[in-house]
């Protein structure tokens, strides 16, 4: 019995041993960590305890990769099967529910902590570079393993309970950003409930339920993390942490694995299908939305993708009330005085901004992506003109569809033109668009790589290499910049022009890699 | 019903290469390697213009790749390949108005109408308005798709879908048709009707390539044929060719219109002839297989010796190898 439920957990990890793939990752991995060891090197005359901003760096880039693979790697271990329809293939094939859940998912953590003990000889250089114990190393490792164990199995019932990876992704990244900052936010509700008088000061309630967070927040990894960097720390490395994730990650996996068999009893295996648009019923046929435009893959993208003129119609109405309700809160917490205009600006500038960025990521990722879906790239490419234009056009169709969230940010800069005129001047405020567009570019290229979770990837790919490699490598000419120049912009300056050189590489890759799956 | 003439824009009378070139495709020495594989080992064919032509084999054995080479899709690494007369890498983008690529898998705008995805490709092509209205309104009523205009394709059957990929092929109003497996997929009837389709788009003037791993499948539609196997040419011809082999002794059928016995015995005794048998025994009619050798005696000869046997005969005729034997002898067995 024991084997046929570990056949496909062991078919798996003899697949991922053999392939040249799986070491690759490891092995940049470790050098990504050279990096790091290179900056802390650098940096260790400038800053005390170098040893330990080594390895805070370190442990703060697996806390951030390991939550990006909960909301990515970890939650699509079954919707996957589910959208290829091969989950009931894999049931009629004799595996049972629980072999399932270990070889989708078990595999998928196993190799994870396999990226996570490669670090560990260079971690402990670390201690070598001075700052920090080994037992704080061994406590830190233990602490990510465990947030591990328990992010791996929210993606995994969030992946069983939910018919596609997008929703799946959706539930994880809610669930944990409820677990990681939830009580920070009952902590501030409570706080403006007794500050604008719907709760006594020292009231019971407001005392324990302050304290129910704290004792909650002893039990998150980024306290434990927190913690273990204080000097003279000497705790056990078995925390009430490291029982607590470990314990709610098996509870979550059998309540995964309970729900996997009801659904296999039930014979519900695959996605439901999903309509185009959440505001389009499902019917058999409609009026043409409009004649298609001189540039059609403008035309397309604008309506296929982005949503159309009904999306905006949406957008124009629902994006005031998300900037008025931010207005309102920001308004109640303090950060702004009654009728002052720019505050409220700044306030609606900003929100817009968001939704600016919240909008384009997600048309980056499925920009080239639903190309490849409806298998449409290679008919596509074929149109005479370059591949170049076809997707500088599809762009196009999308950015179109910013307009009312650029029309609020028009309004934001209206009321508030001082601090726009400020912003817009700062070389900052260019590294960070700089950077936000290497981030698409990064998403759009990786959506032609990955099946799911081009995002996620790209957002952990720009901040390993950020912090342990791009940043480590230009803070010395940066540093010299600024004191041959005694210019702040010395110090953004290069990852602006980096930044740019790298965007045009990555169209360069998103063009080859077109044409060589559009060949397929 | 579909005038594809008053569509045209006068492409051909404006480009002296086409219009001279008597070859649709010609395909000289073509070899292409996908890393270590070869898909294609130095392969050439003809295709004349207006005819429909078979491109034939097994799975693996190159017909997409050679497809795909047609349609620009992928670069030529060796040999040459003449489309209407011009060289597809030299100016591919002069190559792609003229060739309609319809791959093996459907693919289309799930989302989008009939109408909708047809505009589309139509002004992709540079059509305007007016043309692309007059070519989608025609091409509707050749696929016999009228009514479903403003049907959504994710709704659309199997075979619909092909159809509407069949369209998208020919609203851009393409001389050349690359069609890579078209009926897999489809039910019987679907096929017919695509076959249908395929036959009148010929008698407009198109030249249309047909690939598929069923020669009978192809046996009916296409005028000429291209064998493929691994890379390699096995035969390239009509059909006729392809089914008599000339270094074979003939073989004939001969049905009686009553019993007559021991006659296998006796014409096995005629001269020339090699081979005799009697077929479907329980037969009222009783019928044989006859092969004879050409450089003994010939068929008005056997045929006169059986007359003159007394043999009442009802119908003698030329036996063709089956189309699936052909296919067997030609290609060699499992996926490459």
């Amino acid at each position: 019995m024991l084997t046929g439920t570990l056949a496909l957990l062991t078919r798996s990890l003899r697949q991922d041993a053999r392939l040249a793939r799986t070491h690759l990752v490891r092995l940049i991995f470790v050098l990504v960590l050279f990096g790091g060891l290179a900056w802390a090197h650098v940096t260790s005359k400038s800053f005390g305890a170098p040893g330990l901003h080594y390895f805070g760096v370190i442990a703060v880039m697996n806390f951030g990769l390991i939550s990006l693979a909960g909301v990515s790697f970890f939650s699509t271990a079954i919707t996957e099967e589910k959208e290829e329809e091969t989950l009931g293939l894999l049931t009629m094939a004799g595996i049972n529910p629980l072999g399932i859940l270990l070889g989708k998912s078990t595999n998928r953590m196993i190799r994870s902590m396999l990226l996570l003990m490669v670090q560990i000889p260079f971690a402990l250089l670390s201690v070598l570079l001075g700052g920090v114990t080994g037992h704080q190393i061994f406590s830190a490792y233990v602490a990510l393993a465990a947030y591990m164990i328990l992010v791996a199995n929210i993606g995994l019932l969030a992946s069983v309970y939910c018919g596609r990876s997008s929703s799946a992704g959706a539930v994880s990244l809610a669930v944990l950003l409820g677990l990681l900052g939830g009580p920070a936010l009952v902590k501030l509700v409570v706080k403006m409930f007794v500050r604008y008088g719907g709760m006594a000061v020292g009231n019971p309630m407001e005392i324990s339920i302050n304290s129910a967070c704290d004792q909650y927040l002893g039990l998150t990894v980024a306290y434990r993390l927190n913690g273990i960097w204080e000097t003279g720390f000497k705790q056990s490395a078995f925390s009430w942490q490291v029982l607590s994730n470990t314990a709610l990650g098996f509870l979550l996996f059998v309540s995964a694995w309970l729900l996997l068999m009801w659904r296999v009893r039930q014979g519900r295996f695959d996605s439901p299908q999903r309509s185009g648009s959440i505001f389009r019923r499902e019917r058999e046929y409609r009026n043409p939305f409009s004649r298609v435009w001189a540039n059609p893959l403008v035309w397309k993208d604008y309506y296929f993708l982005a949503g159309g003129n009904e999306f905006v119609l949406v957008k124009l109405i629902i994006y005031p009330v998300i900037c008025l309700s931010i207005t309102i809160v920001m308004f109640y917490m303090g950060f702004m005085y009654r009728n002052h205009w720019p505050d409220y600006g700044v306030a609606i500038m900003v929100t817009a901004l968001a939704l600016m960025a919240i909008e384009t990521a997600a048309f980056a990722s499925r920009i080239f992506h639903d190309e490849l879906k409806w298998n449409t790239l290679s008919v596509t490419l074929l149109m005479p003109r370059s591949v170049s234009r076809i997707a500088y056009g599809k762009a196009v169709g999308c950015l179109l569809s910013l307009f009312p969230s650029l029309l609020f940010f028009f309004i934001g800069t209206m009321m508030a033109p001082e601090t726009f005129g400020f912003w817009l001047f700062r070389p900052e405020s260019w590294g960070c668009v700089i950077v936000f567009v290497l981030f698409l570019h990064m998403t759009a290229y990786l959506s032609l790589i990955v099946k799911w979770g081009a995002m996620p990837l790209a957002i952990a790919v720009l901040f390993v290499f950020g912090t342990c490699c791009i940043y480590p490598l230009f803070s010395l000419p940066m540093m010299l910049m600024y004191l041959m120049t005694d210019s702040e912009q010395a110090l953004i300056m290069p990852t602006i022009y980096l930044g740019a050189v790298l965007i045009a590489v990555i169209q360069y890759f998103i063009g080859v890699r077109l044409k060589e799956l559009a060949r397929r | 019903m579909f005038n594809l003439k008053k569509l045209r824009r006068e492409r051909d009378d404006d480009d002296p290469i086409v219009a001279s070139s008597d070859l649709a495709v010609n395909f000289k020495g073509v070899s292409h390697t996908y890393g270590a594989q070869r898909a294609l080992r130095g392969i050439s064919f003809q295709v004349p213009k207006q005819t429909i032509h078979g491109f034939v084999g097994p799975n693996g054995a190159g017909k997409s790749t050679a497809l795909k080479l047609i349609a620009t899709m992928i670069e030529l690494q060796a040999g040459t390949i003449q489309v209407f007369g011009r060289s597809v890498d030299l100016k591919p983008h002069t190559i792609r108005p003229l060739t309609g690529y319809m791959p093996d898998r459907p693919c289309a705008y799930q989302e989008m109408t009939v109408f909708e995805y047809l505009d589309f490709y139509g002004a992709g092509y540079g059509l305007n308005e007016e043309e692309r209205d007059a070519a989608i309104r025609h091409l509707l009523e050749l696929t016999d798709m009228t009514s479903r205009r403003d049907y959504i394709i994710r709704g659309l059957s199997r075979g619909m879908q092909q159809r509407v990929s069949l369209m998208r092929v020919l609203v851009y109003d393409p001389d050349l048709l690359l069609l890579d497996e078209p009926a897999a997929g489809l039910d019987p009837r679907a096929r017919i009707e695509l076959m249908q389709i395929l036959r009148e788009l010929r008698s407009l003037g198109k030249s249309i390539i047909v690939s598929s791993h069923i020669l009978t499948e192809l046996a009916d539609l296409c005028d000429t044929v291209t064998v493929v196997d691994r890379g390699h040419i096995k035969y390239t011809g009509d059909l006729d060719g392809l089914l008599v082999r000339d270094h074979e002794n003939p073989t004939f059928g001969l049905r009686l219109s009553e019993r007559f016995d021991d006659l296998d015995l006796l014409i096995g005794e005629l001269p020339g002839v090699v081979w005799v048998e009697r077929v479907r025994s329980s037969s009222v009619y009783p019928e044989y297989r006859i092969t004879i050798d050409l450089d003994e005696t010939s068929t008005n000869e056997l045929l006169s010796h059986v007359v003159s046997l007394g043999a009442p005969v009802a119908t003698f005729q030329r036996s063709f190898r089956h189309l699936h034997q052909a296919f067997l002898d030609l290609t060699s067995g499992g996926v490459t």
